[in-house]
C-alpha cells in the first residue's frame, strides 16, 4: 500500500503555523501516532517564547500542504 | 600538496600557523571536496583523516536514544578529527558535512608526527581545542537554559559566520536533528523568526535578513564561544 504524505499544521491563538514539508504516513493510525508523537515532543522539548502555553495550541493532520479546512 | 601557497589557503587555523608549521603539514595535506551529508568521521570508528574546510561546515553529531543531535559546529575556523591532537583514535561522535565545501585534509599517522615535531603546532591546536570545549559547553548551555527560537536563531548566526554564502542551506527536517526537536517546532520557530522579518526561509535555504536582530533573539546564548574563539585564536 503507497504511502501518502500528510501536513500538520498548528494553531495557536490567531497565528497559523503551516506544515510546508509533510511527512508520509501509511494510514490513519500512523497520523494519529504521529500527531501524539509530535505533540508529547513539542511540549517536552520545545520550550519557546512564541507557544507559552501548548494547551492553548491546536494541531490538524490533512493531505494538503496549506491552511486548516 | 608541496606547491601549496599558505597565503591562499582560507582554513584559519593554518593560515594563521607560523610558516615552518605549515611547512611541515604542507606536503601531506590533500585537497577534497566536502559532499552534503559525507561522513568524514563516524563514532567508535578509527580516524582517518583530519579534515581543515575551507569552505563549508561539519557538524560533530552525538547519537541519543531520541536519535542525532548536533553538539558542535565546525568551518574554516577549525577542523575535524580533533581527538587526532589529543592523543585519541576513535570518537564516540560522528562527523558529518552539512553544507557542502571545500577542504585540505591530512591522515591522522602525518598528523601526529608533525605535532611530535614542533611544540608550536601541538600548542596552536590546543587553543583551538579550547574554543571548541567552549562552543560545545555553550550549546549545552544553550539546550538548558533558552528557547527553540533563541537557539534557532544562534544555530542560524553560527551557520552564517562560517558560511560566505548569502543563502544558507537549511531545510527544516535538517534543523530538525541539528537542534534535537521534531519538525513541526521548527517550523513555528522558523515561521516566528520570518514573521519578524529577521530572516526569509524559502525552499531548505535560510536567508539572514536582520543578523542585529537574530543576535538580539539568540540572547547569551550566542557570542561567548565566537568571542572566546577571537581572543584565544585572533580575530578573523
Amino acid at each position: 500500500m503507497g504511502m501518502a504524505r500528510f501536513y500538520m499544521n498548528l494553531r495557536y491563538r490567531d497565528r497559523l503555523f503551516v506544515d510546508e514539508c509533510g511527512d508520509e504516513l501509511a494510514d490513519e493510525h500512523a497520523v494519529l501516532g504521529h500527531a501524539l508523537d509530535t505533540a508529547r515532543d513539542l511540549i517536552a522539548y520545545a520550550r519557546m517564547n512564541t507557544v507559552r502555553n501548548w494547551c492553548g495550541c491546536s494541531g490538524k493532520a490533512q493531505a494538503e500542504p496549506a491552511g486548516l479546512s | 600538496m608541496a606547491h601549496l601557497q599558505q597565503a591562499s589557503v582560507r582554513n584559519r587555523l593554518l593560515s594563521a600557523l607560523n610558516p615552518d608549521d605549515f611547512g611541515l603539514l604542507r606536503p601531506d595535506l590533500e585537497p577534497v571536496a566536502l559532499d552534503l551529508r559525507q561522513w568524514l568521521i563516524e563514532a567508535g570508528e578509527p580516524i582517518q583523516h583530519v579534515t581543515f574546510p575551507e569552505q563549508g561546515i561539519v557538524s560533530i553529531l552525538a547519537d541519543t536514544s531520541e536519535g542525532r543531535i548536533e553538539v558542535g559546529l565546525i568551518g574554516p575556523e577549525g577542523m575535524a578529527g580533533l581527538p587526532v591532537v589529543l592523543g585519541i583514535e576513535r570518537s564516540p561522535h560522528s562527523y558529518m558535512v552539512q553544507a557542502d565545501g571545500e577542504a585540505l585534509r591530512i591522515t591522522a599517522p602525518d598528523l601526529r608526527t608533525a605535532i611530535r615535531h614542533s611544540l608550536s603546532l601541538q600548542a596552536r591546536f590546543l587553543r583551538y581545542a579550547h574554543t571548541l570545549m567552549v562552543q560545545i559547553a555553550q550549546t549545552a548551555y544553550a539546550n538548558a537554559g533558552f528557547g527553540l527560537e533563541a537557539r534557532l536563531a544562534r544555530w542560524i548566526l553560527m551557520t552564517d559566520d562560517r558560511l560566505e554564502r548569502e543563502d544558507l542551506p537549511l531545510t527544516h527536517d535538517f534543523l530538525s536533528m541539528m537542534l534535537g526537536v521534531r519538525r513541526p517546532g521548527v517550523t513555528i520557530a522558523v515561521q516566528n523568526l520570518e514573521s519578524n522579518r529577521l530572516i526569509r526561509a524559502k525552499r531548505g535555504h535560510i536567508t539572514v535578513l536582520d543578523r542585529t536582530g537574530l543576535e538580539g533573539v539568540a540572547d547569551s546564548a550566542y557570542g561567548a564561544s565566537e568571542a572566546e574563539y577571537a581572543s584565544v585564536m585572533g580575530p578573523a
